[in-house]
């Protein structure tokens, strides 16, 4: 079948895979399009380097189908894709510089151009000092960075990465953001997958929830964020707040005399706490919502799936 | 860029990189050229400890009249044997096969030093490094006429003169006779250095074995002769034909292709064990590097297996080349200066199909152990875990070299015949057979079999490769994939 620029980069439907019994990844269905960075969220053990595993045809499901550009997933796509495992590791006793144009020749680039293109990327990526050292020689973080450059040296069309914050100390991590937005303002596309809310909500136009196996949210940042339990902080000296405030909360911490943090009901938004304590002529002195994490989010969207499951 | 088939350019990347992985480390090349250093090392060692061993002065005291000059006479004699022995031993390397007549013609009517008179002037390249062995054992005249005399100089205080040099004494031979028997002591602050003791033994010893054989009327030298007279077995082979220089007597020529074909079976043997091997730590070396599942992104799993097999079957060539150059060097110079019946047995052992079917079983051999060690080494998390899995391997590789003793003396064994179609033992089998004149058929068909086992195993080990590479292996894990994938059931918990 040809590809065409509207196909997604990959599509991936009802796929199911189980390990001895224990079911991995349960009748999960997706697509990437072109230009999309997509966080791939869950807990340890939720499905996600099996669902990627899969994706690029190194397992093989036991239901359903993968379409990566628009072929099944294998030889077909190989030069078209870079790959950042989970496991990390390059051959200990190569030359940083010499593992990188290695991956990067098997990608199907020549053999000086893979030289020179990993002696940029080191160049720009802080590595320089590191061309000629032996792999076993560098630090787990600089590892960790040839690595990615060895995922991305040959310029790949879509780039799949899994956990690839995980291991790198804070400034590294910041550095990696800033690595994936130039790809993809590049106009490349992106997947990868953590259990550290804070980068997607950084990063990601879009989010894929996983858990125990099962996609449990496919959508933007602001649906994604839609599910978290809504706050709100309230000061006020009005002696009759908290008799104002509690039929709109579902549950309300008061510090001191006069702050109220409020979790508020779902059916009620800041606009409306707004309105009644106007109209119920509370004074305020602090009025500031504050906005949910993707965490909040996640714990609340696995809740309500474990009740539709219970129900 | 076409990536859905098989390319050749990955599968050369991969070999590469295995191969340049090792190749450029010191540790690749002291193992290649280790053996040889040491076999170096070991042919030099007594040539420098002959050079490093100081030239020791004796002398005897003889009270006797007789046994002194005997004594000497023999040391002489055993020198002048031992230099004979190592002129003609030189003589292989360095006198030409026509001229060997004319050599041992001098040799044996001249003595030792015609002999490297010979040499030099055939050879006087070569003679330049000729280097024969000579005894650092020196006698002189006694320097006092009773042993207590002589003693100081045993002790260095004092010195006897050779030439313009002083030098201690090693040691005094003491030769009396005390009750009508001869006494023999020998004095000297040595207690290592006994090569005058273990001289004078043996004069004694022979001389009182011809007494004996004297008292009875016979003499050692009539004992030599009468030994010549026993009848000599000679094997003949009806099926061998008759030459114009020789019947169908059995020669060292005819066994020779048998101690050939052992040779190469082993040596088979032994580079089919080390490539497999290799190819087993460097799969594990992979697994532990955890690039793998990397490489799998942009590289087929066949083109890793075949890059691996290739790549180290380069580096095997590599690690043997040593081995193969001095195996030629060993041909050209038995070609040129060897033994004529070594020669002719080389020809005879070495003929095109010796050779043809030992690169056919080369191969064949390192792809079927290689595919069986890549699986074994794609299952392994470590080397511990290498280890487990290659010792029913190893006991079973241990079995099949059993062939060759078979060989050498069974050639006709049902058990050779059973083994040359038995893949893990045909390679070894199908060579030790060859010298005994095998059907060409059953050559080949032990070749076919191979060929048949090596696809089987491919596909076999290709899928355990995927199985042990991706689900983090272990052989539990192949086990309960064997059970659902091959024989269709559900395994046990």
């Amino acid at each position: 079948m040809s590809e065409t620029t509207n196909d997604p980069v990959l599509s991936i439907k009802n796929l199911t895979k189980s390990f001895s019994g224990v079911v991995a990844v349960n009748d999960v269905s997706f697509d990437i399009h072109k230009g999309e960075i997509v966080g791939f969220l869950g807990p340890n053990g939720a499905g996600k380097t099996t669902t990627l595993r899969m994706a690029l045809g190194l397992v093989k499901p036991e239901l359903g189908d993968i379409k990566l550009f628009n072929s099944s997933p294998g030889p077909a796509a190989f030069g078209r894709i870079g790959f950042l495992p989970e496991e990390r590791g390059l051959y200990r006793k190569l030359k940083a510089r010499d593992a990188i144009a290695h991956i990067a020749r098997l990608n199907g680039m020549k053999g000086k151009a893979a030289f020179a293109r990993a002696d940029e990327m080191m160049d720009r990526y802080g590595l320089a000092e590191a061309k000629h050292k032996k792999i076993k020689t560098l630090s787990k973080g600089m590892a960790q960075k040839v690595q990615l450059i060895a995922s991305i040296a040959h310029d790949p069309e879509f780039l799949i990465l899994d956990e690839p914050f995980s291991g790198l100390d804070p400034v590294n991590q910041k550095l990696l953001e800033n690595m994936v937005r130039e790809i993809v303002n590049r106009g490349r596309t992106i997947i990868f997958s953590t259990h550290v809310m804070e980068h997607a909500e950084r990063l990601c136009d879009r989010i894929i929830l996983m858990s125990e196996g099962n996609k449990i949210f496919d959508g933007d940042l602001e649906s994604a964020l839609a599910n978290a339990p809504r706050r709100l902080i309230i000061e006020t000296p009005s002696k009759d707040a908290l008799s104002v405030l509690s039929p709109l909360a579902d549950d309300i911490q008061q510090s001191g005399d006069a702050t109220f943090k409020l979790v508020l009901k779902p059916e009620i938004n800041a606009q409306k706490v707004l309105e009644i304590s106007v109209k119920k002529k509370l004074q305020l002195v602090r009025f500031e919502p504050e906005r949910p994490s993707l965490h909040e989010a996640f714990v609340e969207i696995v809740a309500k799936d474990q009740q539709e499951i219970a129900a | 860029m076409t990536n859905s088939g098989f390319s050749i350019r990955r599968a050369y990347l991969i070999a590469r990189r295995d191969f340049l992985g090792y190749v450029r480390t010191w540790g690749f090349w002291l193992t290649t050229f280790g053996p040889l250093i040491m076999i170096g090392l070991l042919m030099l060692a007594p040539i420098v400890m002959s050079k490093s061993e100081p030239t020791r002065y004796a002398t005897i005291l003889d009270e006797t009249g007789i046994h002194g000059v005997a004594i000497r006479n023999l040391a002489q004699a055993e020198n002048d044997r031992v230099l004979e022995m190592a002129v003609r031993e030189v003589s292989k390397l360095t006198v030409r096969t026509e001229d060997r007549a004319e050599f041992n013609k001098i040799i044996d009517e001249q003595g030792a030093e015609a002999a490297i008179d010979f040499i030099k002037k055939e050879n006087p390249r070569f003679a330049r490094y000729m280097n024969f062995p000579e005894s650092k054992l020196r006698f002189t005249d006694p320097p006092a006429d009773n042993i207590e005399d002589i003693k100081p100089y045993v002790l260095g205080e004092k010195f006897i003169t050779n030439g313009t040099n002083s030098v201690k004494l090693h040691g005094a031979l003491h030769l009396y006779e005390k009750d009508g028997e001869i006494e023999a002591d020998f004095w000297t602050t040595s207690v290592v250095s006994n090569s005058l003791v273990n001289l004078t033994n043996r004069y004694f010893s022979r001389l009182a074995s011809e007494e004996y054989l004297q008292s009875a009327g016979l003499s050692r030298s009539a004992l030599r002769v009468a030994e010549t007279k026993a009848p000599n077995v000679i094997s003949y082979n009806p099926a061998k034909l008759k030459t114009a220089t020789g019947g169908q007597a059995l020669t060292f020529e005819d066994s020779f292709p048998y101690l050939v074909a052992a040779i190469l079976s082993m040596l088979l043997w032994l580079t089919i064990f080390t490539g497999a091997y290799m190819l087993l730590v460097s799969m594990v070396e992979e697994k532990i590097n955890k690039v793998l599942e990397m490489l799998l992104a942009s590289t087929r799993f066949s083109e890793i297996f075949v890059g691996k097999l290739v790549g180290v079957a380069a580096l095997t060539l590599t690690s043997l080349s040593p081995w193969i150059l001095l195996a030629i060097l060993g041909l050209f110079g038995a070609s040129q200066f060897g033994d004529s019946a070594m020669v002719d047995g080389l020809a005879i052992a070495l003929d095109q199909r010796m050779i043809m079917f030992l690169v056919v079983f080369l191969v064949l051999g390192f792809l079927f152990y290689g595919t069986i060690f890549i699986a074994l080494g794609s299952l392994a998390e470590s080397m511990q875990d290498a280890s487990t899995l290659m010792t029913p391997m190893m006991l079973l590789m241990t079995a099949c070299i059993l062939v060759v003793p078979l060989g050498m003396t069974t050639p006709d064994s049902p058990i050779l015949h059973a083994a040359q179609w038995f893949p893990f033992s045909a390679p070894f089998a199908a060579i030790i057979r060859l010298p005994a004149d095998p059907p060409l058929w059953q050559t080949l068909g032990s070749a076919l079999s191979l060929i048949l086992s090596s696809f089987a195993v491919l596909w076999f080990a290709g899928r355990i490769f995927q199985h042990g590479v991706l689900t983090g292996g272990g052989a539990a894990s192949v086990k309960a994939w064997f059970i659902r994938t091959i024989l269709r059931r559900k395994p046990s918990k």
